[in-house]
């Protein structure tokens, strides 16, 4: 009984560590027409001070709005709430539209309660692009493949918490006109 | 560092404690299999009633490579409570949460579903799935009771 213990252990141990590569895994997260929220949902927390991730989106990131004013309604990407704080009162997440025929990427924040959005760059079709975002002690460091780093800063928290992970999202005010896929892949 | 030490300083105070009140504390040492790469985790538990383990760890992998440099391997060290689902004359099936700090800055919580194998009277061999970083995890434990057990009625 020892002996086979032992053996089945040392079997166990080989089979899960004998190849130390880390692994690639790709989500594909999907906003049903008419909904809001993706799935699959995924409870998870932030664990270093730098979220990096590539994703990729396609043809139906394409859409248009009967009301040409909701155009310009921020869906988002992917980030996180700041420590101890609901992600409408302190948060870091990019943001998309799909505005000008061309898919735009924003830094989306929430700032004590505030609102804040920049331009960070533009993405192609069918292309994975790399997405970081750095928390700094007072800012909010967003950069998009090269492109020049947009910086926002940070509102009032603490410095130790839960900063739990946001994930893709359709909207503003209007749900998804047809179904959306956007792949993922956490660094 | 000095807080690694101020911990490890209170596992060992309260290790000496236990013992001399003829308790068991039962160290342990786990690699853990993540999405993220390979962690290794001590820690040691204590068996508050016969139903109930709670204890303290600390975790780390090796260093992780980033673009241009490393970091160091995401401590995560804190506190855990493990109570059995099944048990048998060698085998049990544990629930355990740990939770604590990782890179001292964010708070985690992290289920996990163990078996433990009684090898020798007081040793045993542990493998559980986890729930780490979205991800499932797997794990290999080794653990040894130290101390005296009280002994109950059946």
């Amino acid at each position: 009984m020892k002996r086979l213990s032992v053996y089945s252990f040392a079997l166990l141990l080989l089979t899960f560590w004998g190849c130390e590569e880390r692994a690639d895994l790709v989500r594909t997260f999907i906003i049903r027409k008419g909904e809001h929220y993706s799935t699959p949902r995924i409870v998870e927390t932030l664990q270093t001070n730098e979220l990096v991730f590539t994703a990729r989106f396609n043809e139906t990131a394409v859409y248009h709005h009967t009301e040409a004013g909701f155009q310009d309604s921020k869906n988002k990407l992917m980030g996180f709430s700041d420590c101890n704080s609901v992600h409408h009162q302190n948060s870091a997440r990019f943001g998309w539209q799909w505005y000008n025929e061309q898919l735009e990427i924003f830094a989306y924040c929430y700032v004590d309660g505030e609102r804040v959005e920049e331009f960070v760059g533009v993405v192609e079709l069918n292309e994975f692009n790399k997405y970081t975002i750095s928390l700094r002690e007072n800012a909010y460091v967003f950069r998009l493949n090269d492109n020049p780093p947009v910086m926002i800063q940070r509102g009032n928290v603490c410095t130790k918490g839960v900063y739990y992970k946001l994930w893709p999202y359709f909207g503003g005010s209007l749900p998804a006109p047809h179904d959306v896929l956007i792949e993922m892949k956490s660094d | 560092m000095k807080d690694y030490m101020k911990i490890i300083m209170a596992m060992l105070f309260a290790a000496t404690s236990i013992l001399a009140v003829g308790q068991s504390v039962v160290p342990y040492v786990k690699l853990e299999q993540t999405v993220k790469g390979t962690a290794y985790e001590g820690g040691a538990g204590y068996d508050l009633t016969r139903h109930l383990q709670v204890g303290a760890f600390y975790q780390t992998r090796s260093s992780v490579r980033l673009e241009n440099s490393r970091r160091a391997g995401d401590p995560f060290f804190g506190m855990f409570v493990m109570a059995p689902f099944m048990t048998s004359k060698r085998i049990t099936v544990n629930g355990i949460l740990r939770s604590g700090l990782v890179n001292e800055q964010f708070f985690v919580v992290v289920p996990s579903i163990e078996t433990r194998i009684s090898i020798l009277k007081h040793t045993g061999l542990g493998v559980a799935t986890s729930y780490r970083h979205g991800y499932p995890a797997a794990s290999l434990s080794a653990f040894h009771s130290i101390g005296v057990k009280k002994q109950r009625r059946r």
